[in-house]
């Protein structure tokens, strides 16, 4: 493995034998991003905790105002940003159950999708997430910014998933139901890609259109190969290279793209940061740039993939967290746990602080956000995914109060008895059942606030009423 | 190399979540016990069982006739197109253009595994993510290729002078070798137009060859290792030919594009005499470039790789470093090369008379020094280490920070050398009660088996982890546990009984599921898939066992035998019909 260094910028840069420049030609800007600035853009965000929450140390008690003082113990870091921020106590997510074991997996799949993994690693089908959703919907509407989203990942696939294939375990965006998106893991790769930053000498405006006439010469010639060969070819395979045709057409759409001059740019975050503090607090700055300077408005985060980062001594845990939380009853673990989920709401806190010091308009940037964030199982211990835990930071462009504990309940409560159950079309039953309280209708509701008007998500059937009013 | 440390103990924690507290459905119900060494059907053995290759009598229509249905005594079953993975892309741009640049670890996903392996082509997918750096990549590469005084041969022409020329020289010498097939005239045209049209924009003659070999690297010609049938949706099974056999061999056993001996004997139309083919897969496994099948292939079947996120607690165990790490490494890596060579049969990779250690190991181990900083052979016998389950890289690795993980440690001896497949727990897992105070790691895993539905795999697994609890989350020895002294000796359920790991692994060695579960990983890695139903793949399974039982556990004989396989040297289509994705 040593034979292949870690190409970074630097390699690559070297390897070309040039030096950086960014792309600053506002000729070259495409008209739509110009037209996307007048809007008040309105931004969403899904971070992902990994292994859940102790729900007696989470939920507020009874519905009501958030009261900053009796907060419960994993969410007193919250605090000083507690009147904005909505605790969202009883909704389900009951397709992220499809069967047995493996439910972090299908969890975390099932967060965004809200559709049950199917368990074949031949036939890997989901559905498509809420933030691919907002990105599709978004350039449906014209709304066009740098990168149409952002998927980001602390850590990479677990290292055995052979009992659900393993992209459900590691990807929780989805374009379609058989393409998940990879998330980025390395900061210097977020940078790179959010700035467009290229490998090349400071260009005139003729060498750098000249180099886009290359760049697309090239793909074209890419995708006439992937279509001729397509002739060739049968179903399963055709479907495979179409999605490289759709990941070369959108490397196509982006080449073309800059930054806006308007914002100021970050610097390149420093080579070699291997510890995951370090790492996690530049994929904080890196989203508050994308937010800054809107170069997204959609962003997924994952604060582990499944079964999450192993051992958090940052934390002051030295054990296994995933471990922990499957011997919850021993010793002292469940304390090791809520040290776990205190460091984890501790960074949701400080990134809503820094939201809401970063003005926008005659706000904050937190006037314009939805930062919504769950987990892939409700309680570690049970691998349930009812009643989960879920935090709603930001208000959405104003679409809802904030400050307050809304607690759901389903319609119809047979649903979590049946999905509990092992006959699949019970548990489908459950999922397709009208109850208000399914996480997909607070996923319709997020959409909403982006100006994406009666998307489905998986199973929802409506959007979020309670939410709103 | 040294991974980012992320979540260390990932594999082990899934690990948990399947076993250690599943009320098991019946183990033994699926497990392919081979104790007559007659092989019984197991649909879902080890994986999830490849069901759907949508043949069986699916008909798209085409065929020529009677090919709408399968024959599982001949069916050779479908490989669909591949895409390159990290390191087969990394090892194909360095014999194609002698660099060492290559994707990042850091920046490019993780190739996901199916069955064990990530060169499964079914469940590869690709986004804009793998392109993007796919092509900055490629750019980086040829910039460097093109940079080099002198150029190597494939990039250099004789008439510098005439560009167009110049360029269909370059596409005559290169797509062929970046393609792994011979590239007729009206598509090489294509590729020195790009160049052309950029020479024509204003680029230098660099500039407009390095927009040509681009465009080569991001071709899906390249990217993905294609095979085309004159019938795609066709079951009719066809022999391969030269160019995508001597493909599929090289890229089993270099993880590489093939070298100039293989191109040669498929140009001349001979690979697919068995001798030639025999004689070329001999020559093969002496070259360096079969580094990448340990890598690649024990690097997945064993835990080597796993071992690079082992993140024990460096509070209680500060000796572990990244140096131990390489050390423990090199210790299976060495051993299984012997393996692969012929120096040992297979069997020794569990009961070897020697082992390969640095001081560092060995005094990690509680052993005499061997004089030595590198890795070197030592005699181990009698000293309880040498065999894989006595192996730090094995012991590491199924370990939680701070304890050892008994069941962790079963379960993979289970499942990678016995091929037996633990099934999933039921909806609903109840909190685990609180361990009760002063009881031992041997009694606790005992109440954990008193539900009947866990005992059935619990049984096979626990006795397993527990001979190995001499050793701890490191692999260091150690007499007691809590204060418990422990005890290495077990009883399977079948009766077979042990007095330490090294009587373990010698049952495990003589078991005859393991030669038959080694052939089933090899073969799947050989093809990318895994094995599906209503193929030959069981019979071809069975066929392999024998033949390497036969040889006396002479993996290069496996490795001929994969090779000599009807699978491997033939295909078919695949008339699946896919649905439409919204």
């Amino acid at each position: 493995m040593s034979r292949f260094p870690m190409l970074g910028r630097r390699a690559l840069l070297r390897g070309a034998g040039v030096c950086l420049a960014l792309p600053f030609f506002e000729s070259l800007r495409p008209r739509e991003l110009r037209a996307a600035d007048a809007e008040v853009a309105k931004r969403v965000l899904y971070w992902l905790i990994p292994n859940g929450v102790i729900e007696e140390d989470w939920r507020p008690g009874a519905a009501g105002a958030l009261d900053a003082a009796k907060l419960p113990r994993s969410l007193k870091p919250l605090a000083d940003v507690a009147s904005h921020v909505n605790i969202l106590s009883g909704l389900d997510n009951l397709p992220a159950t499809p069967d047995g074991i493996g439910d972090h997996a299908p969890g975390l799949a099932g967060f965004l999708t809200c559709a049950s993994a199917n368990r074949d690693n031949n036939d890997v089908r989901l559905g498509t997430s809420a933030d691919q959703l907002a990105a599709q919907g978004l350039l449906a509407r014209g709304v066009k910014t740098l990168r149409p989203s952002l998927e980001l990942s602390m850590t990479g696939p677990p290292g055995f998933c052979d009992d659900y294939p393993c992209p459900y375990g590691s990807s929780m965006s989805w374009s379609d139901p058989k393409t998940p998106r990879a998330p980025r893991r390395d900061p210097r790769d977020v940078w790179s890609y959010l700035t467009g930053a290229t490998s090349g000498g400071p260009l005139t405006a003729d060498e750098q259109a000249r180099r886009l006439r290359g760049d697309t010469s090239v793909l074209d010639l890419v995708l006439e190969d992937v279509t001729s060969l397509q002739n060739k070819l049968g179903a399963s395979d055709r479907h495979k290279l179409d999605q490289y045709a759709t990941a070369v057409r959108r490397i196509e759409s982006e080449i073309s793209a800059l930054p806006p001059t308007s914002c100021k740019l970050r610097d390149e975050p420093p080579a070699n940061v291997t510890g995951y503090e370090q790492r996690f607090n530049l994929m904080m700055d890196l989203q508050l740039f994308a937010l800054e300077c809107d170069l997204t408005r959609v962003i997924s985060f994952m604060f582990a993939t499944s079964f999450g980062p192993g051992s958090m001594p940052w934390a002051g845990v030295p054990d296994d967290f995933h471990n922990l939380t499957h011997h919850e009853g021993e010793g002292d673990n469940k304390e090791k746990i809520l040290k776990c989920i205190d460091w984890e709401v501790k960074q949701v806190a400080a990134f809503v602080a820094r939201l809401r010091d970063t003005p926008e308009g005659e706000g904050s940037l937190l006037d314009n956000v939805s930062l919504c964030v769950s987990s892939d199982v409700g309680r570690g211990a049970r691998h349930n995914h009812d009643n989960l835990p879920v935090l709603l930071a930001g208000r959405g462009g104003g679409a809802w109060k904030t400050g307050r504990h809304l607690v759901f309940e389903p319609e119809d409560k047979t649903a979590r008895s049946l999905a509990g159950t092992r006959d699949p079309q019970k548990r489908a039953t459950a999922s397709a059942m009208p109850n208000s309280n399914k996480l997909a209708n607070l996923h319709v509701s997020l959409l909403e606030t982006l100006g994406v008007q009666g998307a489905v998500v998986g199973n929802s059937h409506r959007s979020l009423p309670q939410l709103v009013t | 190399m040294p991974q980012v440390p992320v979540s260390s103990a990932r594999a082990r924690a899934a690990a948990t979540c399947l076993v250690a507290l599943s009320s098991c459905l019946a183990c033994t119900a699926v497990v392919e016990t081979g104790s007559d060494g007659t092989p019984r059907r197991v649909p879902s053995e080890n994986g999830s069982g490849a069901s759907s290759s949508g043949g069986g009598g699916t008909d798209s229509g085409s065929g020529a006739g009677g090919a709408n249905t399968t024959n599982p005594s001949t069916d050779p079953g479908t490989v669909g197109v591949r895409r390159l993975n990290r390191a087969e892309y990394n090892n194909t741009v360095r014999d194609l253009f002698d660099t060492s640049l290559g994707l990042s670890p850091e920046s490019f996903p993780q190739d996901d595994k199916a069955g064990g392996f990530d060169n499964n082509a079914r469940i590869q997918t690709v986004t804009d993510l793998h392109v993007g750096h796919y092509r900055t990549t490629a750019k980086a590469v040829i910039a460097e290729a093109l940079g080099k005084e002198p150029r190597s041969a494939a990039f250099t022409c004789d008439e510098p002078g005439d560009f167009a020329a110049c360029a269909g020289q370059i596409a005559e010498q290169f797509l062929p070798l970046a393609f792994r097939r011979p590239v007729p005239q009206t598509e090489r045209a294509r590729f020195v137009s790009v160049a052309t049209t950029a020479k024509a924009d204003g680029g230098t003659e660099t500039e407009s060859l390095a927009w040509m070999l681009e465009a080569a690297l991001l071709s899906p010609s390249f990217l993905y290792i294609v095979e085309l049938d004159p019938e795609p949706t066709a079951l009719t099974a066809r022999p391969l030919d030269d160019f995508e056999l001597a493909t599929r061999l090289s890229y089993f056993i270099y993880s590489s594009t093939p070298d100039a001996p293989l191109r040669a004997a498929a140009v001349e139309g001979t690979l697919r005499e068995p001798a030639a083919l025999v004689a070329q897969l001999e020559r093969m496994l002496e070259d360096p470039k079969a580094r990448a099948f340990t890598d690649n292939f024990a690097g997945q079947w064993l835990p080597i790789r796993d071992l690079d996120e082992a993140q024990p607690d460096a509070t209680r165990f500060p000796g572990f470093d990244e140096a131990l790490r390489g050390a423990m490494r090199s210790e299976t890596q060495l051993l299984f090369r012997d393996v692969l060579t012929g120096t040992l049969s297979a069997k020794e990779l569990l009961v070897p008379s020697y082992g390969y250690l640095n001081d560092r190991l060995a005094e990690h181990y509680g052993l005499a020094p061997v004089g030595s900083k590198e890795p070197i052979k030592t005699p181990l016998a009698e000293t309880g280490r040498g065999g894989l389950l006595q192996q730090g890289t094995v012991l590491a690795s199924f370990a939680h920070p701070t304890e050892t993980a008994p069941v962790l440690r079963g379960q993979w001896v289970l499942t990678k050398l016995l091929c037996q497949k633990v099934p999933s727990p039921p909806n609903g897992i109840p909190p685990e009660p609180g361990a009760v105070a002063g009881k031992s790691r041997r009694e606790r895993l005992a109440e954990h088996r008193v539900n009947p539905s866990c005992a059935a795999c619990h049984a096979m697994m626990d006795p397993m982890g527990l001979s190995l609890e001499n050793y701890d989350v490191v692999g260091a020895w150690r007499e007691t546990d809590q204060g418990v002294p422990i005890d290495p000796s077990g009883t399977l359920p079948d009766g077979r009984a042990f007095a330490n790991p090294r009587e373990l692994a010698q049952l495990v060695a003589e078991d005859p599921a393991f030669p038959r579960c080694l052939g089933r990983h090899l073969y799947s890695y050989a093809l990318g898939r895994e094995t599906m139903d209503g193929t030959m793949d069981e019979q071809v399974v069975s066929e392999l066992a024998s033949k390497f039982v036969a040889s006396d556990y002479r993996l290069a004989e496996l490795v001929k035998a994969v090779v000599a396989s009807k699978p491997f040297l033939s295909r078919r289509g695949d008339p699946s019909v896919e649905e439409v994705a919204p």
